[in-house]
């Protein structure tokens, strides 16, 4: 199967949470699967729960759209000594939308994906 | 002489090895005193009194209780009613997690044996320092609570608890007090550098008192009346043995021992000193490596060879803070030192432990002069007089933990079960000296 073979990948949920896995595995300039298990329970909870997140190309994006990519960086060892309690992400991302910590979803506003 | 045996699913076996020959394997099907008894008789012979060590291999039992539900058969324990108990599972950590994702155990099987998880505010660093204080008066109303529950095993786990134990100890005092006779599981106890894994352990090790306490009585029976001048000891499930005395208040310990002795006898059989070993499996392929040179003998069960062969072993995980390459120097020294004494508690001959693995790394993203300090030793069993019942001594009291310092992460000298334990982290086994991971077949 080739490239263009495959079907443009439109949305996120928690059935394609192994393949996302397998994925970064391949593609991760370095790899450990310490503490695998919980990140990978915590995603497909949450996914699971809020049902899938579209994917939308930057390209199609309103020109004075608001993004962010967050991220983590920290010591491995000391975030398996302190896992997350759910309370930090939505903080950057509640700032950056002018929200509450607890309240918007920037990511569910984004417009549907469009067919590349 | 030594001898290995393994409680397994399909019945009990065991082998007689001496130097690098397997003079006589027996097999029966079934479980219980009466079984490992015939089964013991069977492999000794005239043998009986040349053989210096029995090595028992009960995680397999001890795992089968965890598949079994808690008001089902009890297959795993064989003769008895011994299941796995549900276990309160107690978290103490600086904040609660707001998902209940977050707040359970991220491995199925764990889960499963968890009725109910509570979070304490709590809680250190890596190196010791306290993150939040522990709520002593919400320590009573859970203690009290608890108690009116009528609960049976309590497993607690603290975040930063191998560097500073003191919020699991005064959890753990203030509850026995409640309910006196309660079995309680602390997580320093197992060491691990990683909050769920000791959870795992801890609740592993107190849902599993009944089934270890009924499986080791069988054990210790027979073994006490086919040999009762050898040394009886458990298979672990980092590929070394621990007294079987000792197997009785830490059974987790035991999770995994049938893989990783499996790796174990694939070296010998091999001949190999260092080695990586894949074996075929009926449920994939068993990956691991092996780091302790063992001579060559004929081809019979791996698994029941290499629990034969298990040698005494310990090891040192800890973080600590050094401000220079000298005081790094005596960091090292000092666990050097301390892995060594453990060896021997866990019945080494004195002389004959030696470390098979050393590393000292910076942990990155952390403050300068952050070092993880990982070693393992192994050494020579000791004669049976030395200690004729097997029973050995605790690590604890044998390898003077007071020679550490209160900055740093403390060592555990037992297996990391929870990397292990269950279907869901248990498709790997321990790593290190033996140890390895399995393999999921493709396709």
């Amino acid at each position: 199967m080739t490239a263009r073979e495959v079907e443009p990948v439109r949305a996120i949920g928690a059935d394609d949470v192994p393949t996302l896995w397998a994925g970064a595995q391949f593609y991760a300039p370095a790899f450990g699967d310490d503490g695998a298990e919980g990140l990978l329970e915590w995603v497909t909870a949450l996914l699971a729960e809020h049902d899938t997140v579209p994917l939308v190309r930057a390209d199609a994006l309103p020109p004075d759209a608001r993004c962010a990519a967050l991220g983590l960086v920290g010591s491995g060892t000391a975030l398996a000594e302190l896992p997350p309690a759910g309370t930090s992400s939505p903080r950057p991302s509640a700032a950056l939308s002018g929200g509450s910590a607890s309240g918007s979803r920037p990511s569910s506003r984004s417009p549907p994906p469009s067919t590349p | 002489m030594l001898v290995g045996v393994r409680w397994g699913p399909d019945g009990c076996s065991a082998v007689l090895l001496s130097d690098s020959r397997v003079l006589a394997a027996a097999r029966a099907p079934g479980h219980g005193r009466t079984v490992l008894t015939r089964v013991l008789a069977d492999v000794y012979g005239a043998h009986a009194a040349a053989v210096r060590h029995v090595t028992f291999v009960i995680g397999p039992a001890l795992l089968a209780a965890v598949r079994e539900p808690a008001d089902g058969p009890g297959q795993g324990a064989g003769e008895g009613a011994a299941r796995a108990v549900p276990v309160v599972a107690v978290r103490i950590a600086p904040w609660p997690a707001r998902h209940p994702a977050l707040a359970r155990h991220p491995s199925a099987p764990i889960a499963g044996l968890v009725a109910r998880s509570v979070t304490l505010p709590g809680g250190h660093d890596l190196l010791g320092r306290e993150l939040a204080t522990l709520d002593e008066a919400r320590v009573g109303e859970l203690a009290d609570e608890l108690a009116a529950s009528g609960v049976r095993a309590v497993a607690v786990a603290a975040c930063g608890s191998l560097a500073a134990p003191a919020h699991e100890r005064t959890f753990g005092e203030r509850l026995l007090a409640a309910v006196p006779g309660l079995r309680i599981s602390l997580s320093h106890e197992f060491g691990g550098q990683d909050l769920a894994g000791r959870e795992a352990s801890a609740v592993l090790n107190a849902a599993l008192a009944d089934v270890a306490e009924e499986v080791l009585g069988a054990c210790e029976a027979a073994a006490g009346r086919v040999v009762p001048r050898a040394q009886h000891g458990v298979a672990r499930g980092d590929g070394g043995r621990t007294p079987l005395a000792r197997a009785r208040t830490l059974p987790v310990v035991a999770v995994g021992a049938a893989e990783a002795a499996a790796l174990l006898g694939a070296a010998r059989l091999a001949g190999l000193e260092r080695c990586r070993v894949l074996l075929p499996g009926p449920d994939g392929a068993l990956l691991g490596e092996v780091r302790s040179g063992v001579p060559l003998v004929p081809p019979a069960d791996l698994a029941l060879i290499g629990t034969a062969l298990c040698p005494p072993m310990a090891w040192v995980d800890e973080v600590v803070q050094v401000k220079d390459a000298r005081e790094l120097a005596a960091v090292r020294r000092d666990a050097e030192q301390r892995t060594i004494a453990m060896v021997t508690a866990q019945g080494a001959a004195p002389g004959s432990a030696r470390l098979v693995e050393t590393t000292v790394v910076a942990l990155p993203f952390s403050p300068a002069g952050t070092i993880r300090v990982h070693l393992r030793a192994v050494g020579e069993a000791a004669a049976p007089d030395a200690a004729p019942d097997g029973s050995g001594v605790g690590d604890e009291r044998a390898a003077g933990r007071s020679g550490v310092g209160g900055q740093r992460a403390r060592e555990a000298g037992e297996a990391p079960a929870a990397r292990r334990a269950g279907e869901g982290r248990g498709a790997r086994a321990a790593k290190g000296a033996p140890g390895g991971r399995r393999l999921r077949r493709s396709g």
